[in-house]
């Protein structure tokens, strides 16, 4: 009994670490492609960036996207993968269909629905700038789909080494 | 030596915010007008002002007649879109020619207009406009980020403020399109042949100067002839600008605003070849209307500007010297309405709009006059 409890407690300390791990990789990845195309778009509007500026700005933005803005990227980051995952946990145990495709699916849906909400809070614009092409929106969807298989890499790895350490006397 | 000093000054003066002490009374001139946003004086006494909702409403008397202008061109209302701003031509007492802005189109689709026509009283209580006829159009965009404010100079060609459309910001770095310029035109909207950018390859001959966000302020000092622009930025950057014919005032390349996303809108706050504002407001407080007293009711602000704010629910006398900001003195916030507009009438009283569903023509005197 006992041991069941800590394999459990184990079992939830190694969903958590595996969700920060998601969540921290998806808005860092999220914040410098927003970074990336802002500054590509003063690239062609004429302006001359210097390699150690544009990564000031990535940090500068590290830290403005989730503290300085309207939207905190972070937190959001985090309420979509609670609610995504989840969900994703759910279809794979009733359908089967492989862990590894389900969660970077649901990864990239909570951040397109995080993009899509985010542009609709002020009448139809983009109120985070990187995503306002087709390009700076792709790579921000992506980054959630890396952060959904992030989360499941860690999560079956560390649960199988776990089980194996549990289980060799 | 001398940079030096003027940066200090710059420094100085985006901290040196003080109340002014009320040595002022206001009386409400009209209320009722659905967010008002721009009044025009004209030469009988009466005022036309302009609501956000589409219509021209006189002021006859002191009295606001209810029945509207008749014949101003529909208007697409929406976010920032509606009719926005009026001008009268320098001769109107001759031609009674009057200009204005409004946005037509839904949506993606909105843009932003200049319709000049003639203004006829008499012919119902407000009268009406004839002859109307479009002289400019911007780019489509949301209607958000318009400008829209208008400018005759004493040469008779018109100044128009166009914003960048918000999602279109770098556009305003861009020669070949109106976005995020201020631009000039003749009164019949053709292009003045003394335009700083005139027939030069892949720009717009309209182009005044360039690098504007959203400029919603523009006024010229009759005595000096300077043009100042005041101008929204995003999260913090509001700014006050000196506007020269041809030059570059930075946005999106220079800012001292951040997205609303918490990012940067560009790693520069300065940049080369671009102008810097007069003053800089961090955070926002959105300002609205630009005047400047010269001949006002009050003396002592000989030469200062005033900026109406919309956030910041105030007004703000900036005080010059020598084309530095020195200081500047808080003034109505009592009032804690947003102020769309302010201008000086004739009469040399100062005259605000409130910007409300419910808004005010408020009319401000010196304390001392009864």
């Amino acid at each position: 009994m006992q041991k069941q409890l800590k394999i459990a407690g184990v079992q939830v300390l190694i969903t958590a670490v595996s969700f920060i791990a998601a969540v921290v990789l998806t808005y860092t990845a999220s914040s410098i492609v927003q970074t990336l195309f802002t500054l590509s778009a003063l690239l062609s509007a004429g302006a001359n960036i210097s390699a150690d500026l544009w990564l000031r700005t990535i940090g500068q933005d590290l830290y403005g996207h989730t503290f300085s803005g309207f939207i905190p990227l972070a937190g959001l980051v985090c309420i979509g993968f609670l609610l995504a995952l989840p969900t994703a946990a759910v279809i794979a145990k009733y359908t089967g269909w492989p862990r590894y495709g389900l969660y970077p699916l649901a990864g990239a849906a909570a951040m397109a629905t995080l993009h899509y909400g985010a542009s609709h809070m002020i009448y139809d614009l983009n109120l985070m700038v990187g995503t306002r092409g087709v390009l700076g929106l792709s790579c921000f969807v992506l980054s959630g789909a890396l952060g959904g298989a992030v989360f499941i890499h860690c999560l079956l790895r560390l649960s199988r080494s776990v089980k194996t350490n549990v289980v060799s006397p | 030596m001398k940079k030096i000093i003027l940066w200090i000054l710059i420094l100085f003066s985006s901290v040196a915010v003080a109340d002014e002490s009320p040595g002022y009374q206001m009386s409400t001139l009209a209320t009722g007008l659905q967010y008002p946003y721009s009044l025009a004086f004209l030469p009988d006494g009466d005022i036309l002002a302009t609501e956000k909702t589409g219509q021209l409403r006189l002021i006859h008397e002191g009295v606001l007649i209810e029945t509207p202008v008749a014949n101003v061109p529909d208007v697409d209302v929406g976010y920032q879109g509606g009719l926005l701003d009026i001008a009268l031509h320098p001769q109107f007492s001759k031609n009674r020619q009057l200009y204005f802005s409004l946005t037509q189109g839904k949506g993606e689709h909105s843009s932003l207009r200049v319709f000049r026509a003639q203004y006829i009283s008499g012919v119902t209580k407000s009268g009406q406009l004839i002859n109307v006829s479009e002289i400019f159009q911007a780019p489509e965009t949301p209607p958000i980020a318009l400008g829209g404010r208008l400018l005759f100079l004493p040469d008779e060609t018109l100044l128009v403020s166009v914003g960048d459309g918000f999602d279109y910001r770098e556009q305003a770095q861009n020669l070949e399109s109106t976005l995020g310029k201020i631009i000039r035109i003749n009164d019949d909207g053709t292009i003045p042949k003394d335009n700083p950018f005139l027939n030069q390859d892949g720009v717009t001959s309209a182009v005044y100067s360039y690098g504007h966000r959203v400029a919603i302020g523009l006024f010229q000092d009759k005595t000096t002839q300077t043009v100042y622009a005041h101008e929204n930025g995003p999260k913090g950057g509001d700014e006050l600008n000196r506007i020269e014919a041809g030059k570059n005032y930075g946005w999106p390349i220079a800012s001292y605003g951040i997205a609303y996303s918490g990012g940067r809108v560009s790693p520069f706050s300065q940049y080369p070849g671009t102008e810097q504002p007069l003053v800089q407001w961090t955070p926002s407080i959105a300002p609205s209307g630009l005047t400047q007293c010269r001949g006002c009711q009050w003396p002592e602000w000989e030469g200062d500007l005033l900026v109406g704010f919309l956030a910041g629910r105030q007004a703000r006398r900036i005080i010059l010297q020598e084309g530095v900001v020195t200081d500047q003195k808080i003034l109505f916030k009592e009032l804690g309405e947003r102020i769309r507009d302010l201008r000086f009438g004739p009469d040399g009283a100062l005259y605000m709009l409130t910007d409300n569903i419910n808004g005010r023509v408020i009319k401000v005197t010196p304390l001392t006059q009864r």
